[in-house]
This record gives C-alpha cells, structure tokens and sequence, in this order.
C-alpha cells in the first residue's frame, strides 16, 4: 500500500474511471451491433429501426417541436404520480403504523390492489377521468403508493427505541421527535421507495398513454406502429429510458446528501 | 415489580444489581419516566419532574447528526438558545476529549468515543441524577476501563447523583457508595450493602483494595440466583 502521494491518485483516478468507461464501451458495442444488423439483415430496420434512423428521427422531432410536446406530458404524469404516490403513501403507511385500527380495516385492501395488476385498471382510468393528464396521474399513483406505503410503515417499524427513550427522556416534544427520529428514520425507507417508484410511475403513465391519450410518449409509440413508423416508436422508447436514467440520478444526487451520515455498507 | 422501595442522596452512586428480568432496567425507565407507573411513586428533591440524563447500554446518539449537533439537541431540548447550544456543545466536547470530533458523525467514531459523546450528551441536558443502563457492557474490556475512569473523573468534579444498573458485580462495587442487590419474581430490592471504599477510586486498580473482595463476596451472597443454586 506504499507509494507516492501522486502515484497513487494517478492510480485511483484511473480506477474510478474504469468502470464508467467500460460501461460507456457496452453502450457504443450495443449501438454499432445494432447498426451492423440494420444495415446487413434484410429487413431489419422495420423491425427495430436503426441507431442512424433513431438519430436522425430524434433532430426532425426536436426541430418540429414534437419532442417536447410528447414529453411533457409524460415527465408530467411520471413526476406528478411519484410526488402524489409518495404523498399517498407515506400518510397511509404512517396512519396505518399508527392505528391497529386502521391497519387491521385496510389491510385486506392494500393487499388486494397490491396483488392486482393495476396496468388492467388503465382502460377504466381512461373512461373515468378523461384522456387527459390525470387519468396517467391516477394510475401511476396507483402503482406507486403501495411500495411507498410498505416502505413507510416498515420504516416507522424500524425506528430504534433507544433513540426514541434517549429524546424522550430529555422531554422532546412531539415535534423534535419527528424532526429528528422520525424524519430521519424514514428517508433512507422513502428513497429507496423513490427509487422503485420512477420505474413505476413511468410504467404507469405510459400504459394511460397506450390505453387512450392525445399526447406523450407512450400515444407516440401507438401512434407510430398504427402506422408502421418503428423508428419513431423506438426513438419514444429510448427516450422513456432516458427519462427513467436522469430521474434516477437525480435521486441518487439528493440521496448522497442526505445519506452523508451513513457508515459504509458492511457487505458489499 | 412489587413493594421497590429506596432513595438516593444528592451527589451519591448508587449501583443496581441483579438478575435478568428483575426489573431492573424498568425501574430505571420508570424513574425516567419512560414507562407508566401502574402503582406507587417517584419524587425528586426538588419536585415530581426533574431533568434525567440517561445513558443506555447503546450510544443511543442519532446517526444522522455529528456528535457536536447531538449534544446541542440535548442543550436546546433543556431550553438553551441555539448560539449558547453550540458554544457549549463544543466546550463539553472538549471536556471529554473530543474537540477534534465535533463535527464527525457517530458511524465515524469509535465504541469508547461514541459513548464519551454520549456522557457529554447527558451532561448537556444537565440533570438532577444520571441514568445508567448496563452503560459501559458494550464496550470492550480495554476500552471500558477508560471510559469508566473518564466516567470517575467527571463525577469527582461535578459531584453528580447516579442510579447505575448493571449485571456486572465487581462494576457495581468499584463504582457505587450503595449497591441495591434486586432480585426477581416479582422484582424487589434484597439487600442493600453500603461499599465504604475510599475515594477518588479507579475503574480497575480499585478492585485490589482492601475489602473489596470482601464486599464483592456479599454481593454475590445477595444475589437470588447464587442463593438459589446453594439450596
């Protein structure tokens, strides 16, 4: 473990970038097979389009203004239903940590919308609340708010009671209990439940889109392949993941503040 | 518990032990007043509600806060100014040994650095009488003998009243002026044996004066399950 301050730096930058930079090397070998394939196989590009295609369909979209209005929406639905999932969520798993009473009466209905497949409510949503923004809202915040739920009470479950007798017994009100048992014990549960409920939320939203919308990337898909546009579905796919990766990322900036405090994981 | 009935003099140590499950530990939340009372009570000199600094057999600091922001809760909850928490936070810091330390958060510190903290938290609060639950048991052997003369040192200035259970005997004798022996089922207090050992002691040395060995003897004699396996 000897070495000069700058030998060994010069080591450890490298090391760090190794892993980034290889996995920006799976990204560029998926893109060029892709490509390959496009351009050898006979009609490849019908099927799966092609990264050039997809490129070039990405500037014209850009350009006519249709990028933005089909992902606006969508970012709209995903980000709205996560926020409101979480809402949703954290009260009810708060209130159901709290009461046995309310725990025991609902119960049986989380565990029944958790079991269904909420995708399946999507064409109701649609017929109930319109083909506008809040049926894809609706859904995703169905989707979303049980993970949310679980987490919370699962968190509030793990507080540690030492932690809750050593403010009690210096008369912390109820307030300085939240602020800082509470809360705290909570958020690595929730941004875990975050984390989850990107993916969820944007499954949520899109299926509305599919079932019945006028706007966003998932209508962009139906719209596209009703009339045999694979490079316009499959640009509005990767934009999806696009949109899941910075969001996911995002929560991974907020999480590294606030889960300064947190010693290394001890199995790694 | 049942018919539990002593008191403690002001700036006295009085030691707590016995078996598992005779209540011990309960007795020391009820007198925090962390668990209700289904019968009987519990007075202060000054009053029914006095400020208790406890120290559990964890840290019991919050993880998410450096040591100097722990102390200054305890500060702020005992009804100091915020500015006044924090010069204070980091002379109490320094009292224990840890300037260096302030803003470091628990998970950074060691076992016998974690538990310093959490004494200088107790201080903060500046109670009436500590609290102690098994406090040093989860420290390793070496480390214990630090903390605990660290411990004697801070109470020969500030001549603090202390209520310290523990299961460990010899702690109990080199700590306490009073050892209350407890036994269980239902929990009451068996004996009560005075340790006249003089002052300023030492967390370990003090276990080869003269009549220790005898005191810790009448301990272990006290105690319902040494008395039980003789029968």
């Amino acid at each position: 473990m000897q070495g000069t301050p700058s030998s060994q730096g010069g080591a450890g930058w490298a090391l760090r970038l190794l892993p980034r930079l290889a996995s920006w090397m799976v990204a560029l070998v998926l893109i060029v097979s892709w490509q390959i394939a496009a351009d050898t196989v006979p009609g490849m590009t019908s099927l799966a389009s092609s990264p050039s295609l997809v490129a070039e369909r990405l500037v014209t979209m850009a350009r006519s203004g249709d990028l933005w209005n089909n992902l606006l929406p969508t970012l709209e639905e995903t980000i709205g239903g996560l926020l409101l999932g979480l809402m949703v969520g954290i009260c009810g798993g708060i209130l159901m940590a709290r009461s046995r009473f309310a725990a025991t009466v609902l119960d049986p209905y989380i565990i029944g919308i958790n079991g269904l497949p909420r995708v399946a409510l999507g064409p109701f949503f649609v017929v109930w609340f319109g083909i506008g923004i809040l049926s894809k809202v609706l859904l995703a915040v169905s989707i979303v708010f049980v993970v949310v739920l679980f987490n919370t009470r699962e968190g509030i479950e793990s507080i540690d009671h030492d932690l809750v007798d050593a403010l009690r017994s210096m008369r912390a009100s109820r307030w300085h209990m939240l602020r800082h048992v509470v809360v705290p014990s909570l958020i690595p549960w929730l941004l875990a439940a975050t984390k989850i409920g990107i993916g969820l939320a944007l499954t949520g939203a899109v299926v509305g889109e599919l079932v019945g919308a006028s706007a966003g990337l998932g209508w962009y898909i139906t719209n596209s392949l009703n009339v045999i546009d694979m490079t316009g579905a499959v640009t509005a796919l990767l934009v999806m993941a696009v949109v899941a990766m910075v969001m996911y990322y995002a929560v991974l900036l907020i999480e590294r503040r606030l889960l300064a405090w947190r010693p290394q994981a001890a199995i790694r | 518990m049942s018919d539990v009935s002593f008191s403690v003099a002001a700036g006295e140590f009085v030691a707590i032990v016995g078996p598992s499950g005779c209540g011990k530990s309960t007795l020391l939340k009820a007198i925090a007043g962390l668990v209700p009372l289904t019968s009987g009570s519990i007075a202060f000199g000054s009053g029914r509600e006095t400020r208790v600094g406890f120290v559990f057999q964890t840290d019991a600091l919050l993880p998410w806060s450096t040591a100097s922001s722990n102390i200054e809760l305890a500060l702020r909850l005992a009804g100091a100014p915020a500015a006044a928490a924090r010069s204070r936070a980091r002379a109490l810091l320094a009292h224990v040994g840890l300037e260096n330390a302030a803003e470091l958060f628990p998970g950074q510190l060691s076992g016998g650095m974690r538990k310093r903290v959490a004494i200088a938290r107790a201080l903060a609060y500046d109670p009436a009488v500590f609290l102690m639950d098994e406090s040093f048991s989860a420290l390793d052997a070496q480390t214990r003998i630090h903390v605990g003369n660290f411990f004697l040192g801070l109470l020969a200035e500030s001549q603090q009243t202390v209520v310290f259970v523990t299961h460990d005997i010899e702690e109990a004798v080199v700590l306490a002026d009073r050892v209350l022996v407890m036994s269980h089922g239902p929990g009451r207090i068996e004996r009560e044996i005075n340790v006249p050992l003089p002052r300023p002691r030492d967390y370990h040395a003090s276990r080869f004066v003269a009549g220790f060995d005898d005191l810790q003897r009448r301990v272990w004699n006290a105690l319902p399950a040494t008395r039980e396996m003789e029968q």
